[in-house]
């Protein structure tokens, strides 16, 4: 009798922590909503900050990190040098790869070696090699030994000349008007200090000079799956919390940063996986801590194409090593957790990430195997486990719904209805089975005995007009 | 009781949703029903519009035909309308006098004030959007535009700012940098360089303005102004003169550094001597973009403390300094101070880096040289 109270009371537990996960989500939903309503308004009814003189934009460096990257790298190089934007410098940091990277790249683009001093600002491995090219529009290849993601990004910031940088993943595409698009909380408020872009799933798409010529019907689940989850990431939570200025990530696929701040801060931590959310906790703890006004801006409409993984082992990996990345970060800046000293970020981002982020995983795969064991044992009536399933499943269905809807809404010209009404279909599955997957795959961060390096995954050639 | 709460609370919030999710589809297909009447009236307005502007002068079409427009514009759709032909007609044949004054017949600065296209909170915004495009510029509406600037949202700010650039009135330009520099809101620099020179109307008239003025204006927008005549190259002797007085007088860091670069563009014998001395200037930044500058201004005087400045403390100086003074001396000439006189291994290095840079040395010759400096190095 003692032993199916207790268990009777872990399941309630867990039926109130589903509850409180849903509340989170409904008020995330709420707020990004509201917000993205005014900004699409403000968005069709006002110029934006454009400048019409192109001597006056921020001259920008673009730095993509990039290991065992043969596939992709060209292409993406090729797609940032028809952005629309005046004045840019691309920096490859080839990380000790062990593929056709550095001589795709210098094949390709005619590269020839330099030598230059480069004045280190924040800590990296030297370079071993720097290839340059003759045009107008600087293209620059640094090799170097291997030293992780984060490594290659403080490497490619000694080496970049301009105030501010973007960081693009190697098997990301920016779309043509990105930079122009990301760069506009720099112009409207000189306490931006970075800026994320939204990050849209490409296997599907095809690109033809970073416009989208034509958007297939995804036909793989997996691939369909992960849409829907960008979609909730980048139209939900992310844009709720822009508004409080305590978005703990932003995306390591596309986000610009101000050079000088990310010098105040040391740099990217060498040896973390998340380098991505790290770099941004870093920042909101230094700006805090020292009292000075800051903003981390989110821009839903400055878009990069990325490649999902299309295999559950590549998929394992990543969602792995994302979720470890948020481990460290969090353990590394635990003194914030409910600390007003760290106004928002202290009081409502941390313990949010650390609570329905975080542990999420761990919480949702005892809940439901306790809950479904429970009800054979007869320790629960039916009833409560319709209501756990209900709040489990129904919720987070609605949720993942709207942020369809909000994608429609946002860039309903792009999106075929084929495909909104594909999504809507399958955000009603993923409950069933693709969500537990992914927790069990995230589970594995809390495995300490396996090693932890840069994320392999398989690539595939972005399809393009070409 | 508890489970019951549970079930109602759950109700609330997917009914809360499901009134999001339906108010974003309605409001999705109320766009494209708008849209498709506003390309209707666009369709009929676009060829009044277009027979209208074949009038020899904007007077000479009829009161009454205005007067129809009128009433097909008063309306949001009908608004809406008007400007995509009016913004098409401009892409065409740019910002003519004879649109604007076509633009001010139909327009009232009062029908725009009461349009409804957008919510109230945008409508500011909105409004002063339309009349910048329009480039509508009655007393009414630059008094609307300078008060606007004093407005907390910077989207209203910027527009305001459109209104003034697109207005053509430098006078009105004037009293703006006025406005602004007694407020506390945020304009961003390029910003406000962009403004002054994208301005839409006499830009000599406009130069003649700043620079009547510019002893008067904070350091800010003395350094905008200095910005400006070097984003459009202005060469005339009278601003030659003013900015030279700047760079011969002023303490300030920012405004030496735009001065500087002014004479990196347009070259005047009389700044040499300034540059010069600022190559001592205790700020690196100064030092800095001094070195870059003074390549423009070769003669011994400008070489010999080149030579000095390689061995400046500060890297972004001694970089400046080397590809200046590789871009004046003569190849063998560096090459002899470098093997001969430069005592100073850092200067050495950037030197010899420079000229591989500038393509004076071949790879090899240049790994030859930096290998010697380093056994030097390493000897002493």
């Amino acid at each position: 009798m003692t032993l199916n109270y207790i268990i009777y009371y872990i399941n309630y537990f867990f039926f109130v922590y589903m509850f409180l996960y849903a509340i989170v989500f409904f008020l995330t939903t709420v707020l990004a909503s509201l917000n993205l309503d005014d900004f699409s308004i403000r968005k069709r009814y006002m110029s934006y900050t454009a400048l019409t003189n192109d001597l006056n934009y921020i001259p920008i460096s673009i730095i993509i990190p990039a290991y065992n990257e043969e596939v992709t790298i060209v292409n993406s190089i090729e797609s940032i040098l028809n952005l629309d934007y005046p004045e840019y410098e691309i920096v490859v940091v080839n990380d000790g790869s062990k593929d056709n990277t550095a001589n795709n790249v210098i094949e390709h683009f005619n590269l020839k070696q330099v030598e230059r001093p480069i004045r280190k600002m924040v800590p990296s491995k030297s370079e071993l090699s720097i290839y340059e090219n003759d045009n107008k529009r600087r293209i620059v290849l640094v090799n170097k030994e291997n030293g992780g993601k984060s490594d290659a990004l403080n490497l490619g910031i000694n080496v970049s000349r301009f105030p501010v940088f973007v960081c693009v993943d190697a098997d990301s595409m920016l779309q043509y008007d990105s930079l122009k698009k990301i760069i506009e909380p720099f112009l409207e408020d000189d306490r931006t200090i970075a800026v994320g872009g939204n990050i849209k799933v490409s296997n599907n798409v095809i690109l033809d000079k970073g416009r989208v010529v034509e958007m297939k019907s995804p036909k793989k689940a997996i691939v369909i799956f992960q849409m829907i989850e960008y979609l909730r990431v980048f139209l939900n939570s992310r844009v709720a919390f822009n508004g409080l200025n305590a978005n703990l990530i932003v995306s390591g696929a596309f986000g610009i940063y101000s050079k000088q701040a990310v010098i105040n801060v040391g740099g990217y931590s060498v040896g973390t996986i998340g380098e991505d959310m790290e770099i941004i906790v870093k920042m909101h703890s230094f700006y805090r801590k020292n009292k000075i006004p800051y903003r981390i801006v989110y821009v839903p409409d400055a878009i990069c194409w990325t490649q999902v993984p299309e295999s559950y082992k590549v998929l394992k990996r990543q969602r792995r090593r994302w979720h470890i990345g948020m481990g460290e970060s969090l353990s590394n800046h635990w003194y914030m957790n409910l600390n007003p000293k760290y106004g928002t970020v202290g009081l409502i981002a941390y313990p949010y990430f650390l609570l329905f982020e975080y542990i999420t995983p761990i919480l949702e795969i005892l809940g439901i195997t306790t809950i479904i064991v429970s009800y054979i044992f007869d320790i629960i009536n039916l009833r409560f486990l319709l209501l756990y399933l209900l709040v489990y499943i129904g919720y987070n269905m609605i949720v993942s719904m709207i942020a369809i809807l909000l994608e429609k809404f946002l860039f309903g010209r792009q999106i075929p209805g084929r495909i909104t009404l594909k999504l809507l279909f399958f955000s009603v599955l993923e409950s069933f089975g693709y969500r537990q997957i992914c927790s069990i795959f995230r589970l594995g961060a809390f495995n300490i005995f396996k090693k932890n390096e840069w994320g392999e995954m398989v690539r595939i050639k972005q399809e393009t007009t070409k | 009781m508890t489970v019951y709460l549970i079930y109602i609370t759950f109700i609330i919030f997917v009914i809360l949703l499901l009134i999001i999710g339906t108010y974003f589809m309605l409001a999705l297909n109320m766009l494209r029903i708008r849209s498709k009447k506003v390309e209707v009236i666009a369709s009929e307005v676009d060829s009044i519009m277009r027979k209208h502007m074949k009038y020899e002068s904007i007077e000479a079409i009829p009161n009454d035909e205005i007067e129809m427009l009128k009433r097909k514009v008063s309306t949001r759709n009908g608004l809406q309308a008007f400007f995509v032909c009016y913004k098409e007609y401009v892409d065409e044949n740019g910002y003519i006098d004879k649109a604007k004054d076509y633009a001010a017949r139909v327009l009232d600065y009062k029908v725009l004030l009461n349009n409804r296209i957008v919510r109230d909170k945008y409508r500011k915004s909105y409004i002063l959007y339309l009349l910048g495009e329009f480039r509508i510029n009655t007393k009414d509406v630059e008094d609307f535009a300078i008060e606007s600037l004093d407005n907390s949202s910077i989207y209203v700010r910027n527009n305001a700012l459109r209104v003034v650039r697109n207005s053509g009135n430098v006078p009105l330009l004037i009293r703006a940098i006025e406005n602004i520099e007694n407020l506390d809101h945020y304009f961003n620099n390029r910003v406000l360089v962009d403004l002054v020179d994208t301005f839409i109307g006499d830009k000599e008239l406009l130069d003649e303005a700043l620079l009547d003025n510019i002893d008067r204006f904070s350091v800010g927008f003395r350094k905008i102004a200095i910005e400006h005549f070097t984003n459009t190259l202005n060469d005339k002797d009278n601003t030659r003169v003013k900015i030279l007085n700047t760079l011969s007088d002023s303490k300030e860091k920012e405004l030496i550094i735009a001065a500087t670069k002014y004479f990196g563009k347009i070259i005047d014998e009389r700044a040499r001597d300034y540059i010069l001395t600022n190559l001592d200037s205790e700020d690196w930044e100064v030092r800095a973009i001094s070195a870059r500058v003074i390549a423009k201004y070769n003669n011994k005087d400008s070489r010999a403390k080149l030579l000095e400045s390689l061995k400046d403390r500060n890297y972004f100086v001694r970089f400046n300094s080397a590809f200046s003074y590789i871009e004046m001396e003569e190849f063998e000439r560096v090459l002899d101070e470098v093997n001969s006189n430069m005592d100073d291994p850092y200067a050495k290095e950037i030197t010899i880096y420079a000229m591989y840079s500038r393509k004076m040395l071949d790879y090899q010759e240049y790994k030859n040289m930096s290998k010697r400096l380093e056994l030097e190095v390493s000897v002493q």
